[in-house]
């Protein structure tokens, strides 16, 4: 027999773990909470439920329910590091605590946490979501291929040894672990610049270069990881093009007369690529991992 | 439990593998006895982390340790969850999986924070239930953590260490002893962290955890940010003497150091015994 030393009411396990739970995860205090009427009704059910002693009962659901931000403001930081630096650490916060009163956790990983952000970016009403939304959205490509498989790697000598039928014929498979993607903002420049520790912040009202990250400026970039190596590969809007057509199973020849022919809907100037930079372009891609194989 | 810490090894002095480290362990190969994996953060992912992981396990015995299960929810037990930590556990070799006695989120929420549990007979009868269901899928026994806690329930019936023993005998599961969370936890919640450590059964501890905490404000907060505390080391020492002879290992999650500082770390244990942890306690 067990001694007994509670002098609270019965309350099952549910309800207190629902309890406490709504208590930690409400945004901004009582103003913000469902079912209780009062702040005097809320004091009288945490002093049911929680035991004070040298620490107020408030005071020690408090400390659960600023770990629960944080907590979650740190994941996003971590999978946004560029957007943070891009808005500073006061709006980055202010971006994070909205989304997480529209996105609350559901599952019990964090690793996929953040990825509605660069949606919920677009979204926002300010002069830099546009911006943000596709920073995040290369920022979120980076997450994708670390934790994707990173499949077999095109072997290059093979492709030599094709004949001119099969060359005719060839389709490319993409790596697992290979996203494309088409910016009408110069994200991925800003991604590099922010890696070279010379990204500014749109903050800095006065400066012309974040001044001129909310310019449209087309491009694109491809982002593949290869054993620990995250590539980022910055394309012209006419590779990128060429390189979707690839990633979409085109056979090879067909997508090279499409794309030539400018059918892919890449305007005339930047469809004129010389043969010698697609060469390289394409030797880059294999090089790099960018396809698994041959279908 | 038929057998001492259920069979499993003496691992000896281990640290918490982080992703900022998996360079110099790979490149260097310290000499530490083994790591404890955080199972959530290489649950799911095929990628990189998986990788890294794959490599370090060639080399090195490993430990799952989780914060995901959420043993003590009210909500039904995730099997997804329990398949790829299964699944992850075959994949390294892992020696044994724990958890923490707590919940993480109700009514398919999810908070990613330990929770505490209220230490009531009803509490006691679900998770002791849940605790026998994850053994059985897992074929091997569930090692579980004494969480550090910012709150009690005032609906407890138990105390914290009287809960946690019933816990471990009715569900016959293993325990991770933290030292630094009963030092917390006593200072926190105001009771006596000796007294605590002899109501344990210390024959079930499989791993003991020893940790830096931070001084807050009222409260002392477990960071895992510093050196350990003397006053942690006292009480290691204490829970040692007591009987809990098991594999020892060092957490440090923020404010990470260079590896170096944690074999240092590590060298204050060896140094206190002068032996590997086979020999502490005898």
């Amino acid at each position: 027999m067990r001694a007994t030393r509670s002098s609270a009411p019965a309350t099952t396990l549910h309800q207190l773990q629902s309890w406490l739970f709504q208590r930690v995860t409400e945004a901004a205090g009582p103003a913000r909470s469902e079912g209780v009427a009062t702040a005097a009704d809320r004091d009288v059910e945490l002093q049911e439920h929680v035991v004070s002693g040298n620490l107020a009962a408030s005071a020690r659901v408090e400390v659960y329910r600023h770990g629960y931000f944080a907590r979650l403001v740190e994941c996003l930081e971590d999978d946004y590091p560029a957007l943070a630096h891009a808005l500073g650490a006061a709006r980055f916060e202010a971006l994070c605590r909205d989304f997480i009163a529209l996105y609350p956790p559901a599952s019990a990983s964090l690793n996929y946490y953040g990825a509605p952000l660069a949606q919920y970016c677009g979204r926002r009403p300010e002069s830099w979501s546009a911006f943000a939304a596709e920073l995040a959205q290369l920022e979120w490509a980076v997450v994708e291929v670390i934790h994707a498989e990173e499949g077999e790697r095109l072997d290059s000598a093979a492709l030599g040894q094709l004949s001119a039928e099969q060359w005719s014929a060839l389709r490319l498979v993409p790596s697992p672990a290979l996203r494309l993607l088409r910016h009408a903002y110069p994200a991925a420049e800003y991604y590099q610049a922010f890696k070279d520790g010379s990204a500014a912040a749109l903050g800095v009202a006065a400066s012309g270069g974040a001044l001129e990250l909310l310019t449209p400026r087309a491009s694109a970039v491809a982002v593949c990881r290869r054993g620990e190596d995250v590539w980022r590969i910055r394309l012209t809007p006419a590779l990128a093009e060429l390189l979707g057509c690839l990633i979409a199973s085109a056979p090879l020849l067909a997508a090279l007369e499409r794309w030539g022919s400018g059918a892919t809907g890449v305007s005339a100037p930047d469809a004129l690529v010389a043969p010698e930079e697609l060469q390289r372009a394409f030797q880059d891609w294999v090089s790099c991992g960018l396809f698994s194989g041959i279908a | 439990m038929k057998k001492k810490r259920f069979g499993l090894p003496q691992l000896g002095f281990g640290v918490g593998l982080r992703s900022v480290h998996y360079q110099h362990i790979l490149s260097e190969r310290p000499q530490v006895g083994w790591f404890e994996v955080l199972s959530d953060n290489y649950m799911h992912t095929r990628g990189r982390p998986l990788a890294f992981l794959d490599r370090i396990a060639e080399h090195y015995p490993v430990a799952l340790h989780g914060v995901g299960l959420s043993i003590g929810s009210s909500d039904e037990l995730d099997l997804g969850y329990l398949a790829e930590l299964r699944a992850l556990r075959d994949r390294v070799g892992a020696h044994w999986v724990s958890d923490h006695i707590c919940w993480t989120g109700v009514n398919g929420r999810h908070g990613h924070d330990l929770y505490p549990v209220p230490f009531t007979e009803e509490a006691l009868r679900h998770i002791a239930r849940r605790v026998c269901q994850v053994q059985d899928y897992l074929e091997a026994p569930l090692v579980l953590e004494n969480p550090s806690t910012y709150l009690e329930f005032k609906g407890s019936t138990l105390g914290e260490a009287e809960f946690i023993a019933a816990l471990l005998e009715e569900s016959d599961s293993g325990l991770l002893l933290d030292v630094n969370n009963v030092y917390v936890n006593a200072h926190n919640h105001g009771f006596d962290p000796l007294g605590y450590l002899r109501q344990l059964p210390l024959e079930r501890v499989v791993q003991l955890h020893i940790a830096g905490h931070s001084q807050a404000q009222g409260y002392l907060a477990d960071t895992h940010s510093a050196p350990v505390a003397d006053g942690v080391w006292d009480l290691l020492a204490e829970a040692v003497r007591l009987g809990a002879n098991a594999p020892l290992l060092l957490e440090w999650d923020a404010e990470i150091p260079e590896f170096a500082e944690l074999e240092r770390e590590l060298d204050k244990a060896k140094s206190r015994w002068g032996a590997e942890p086979a020999e502490l306690g005898s």
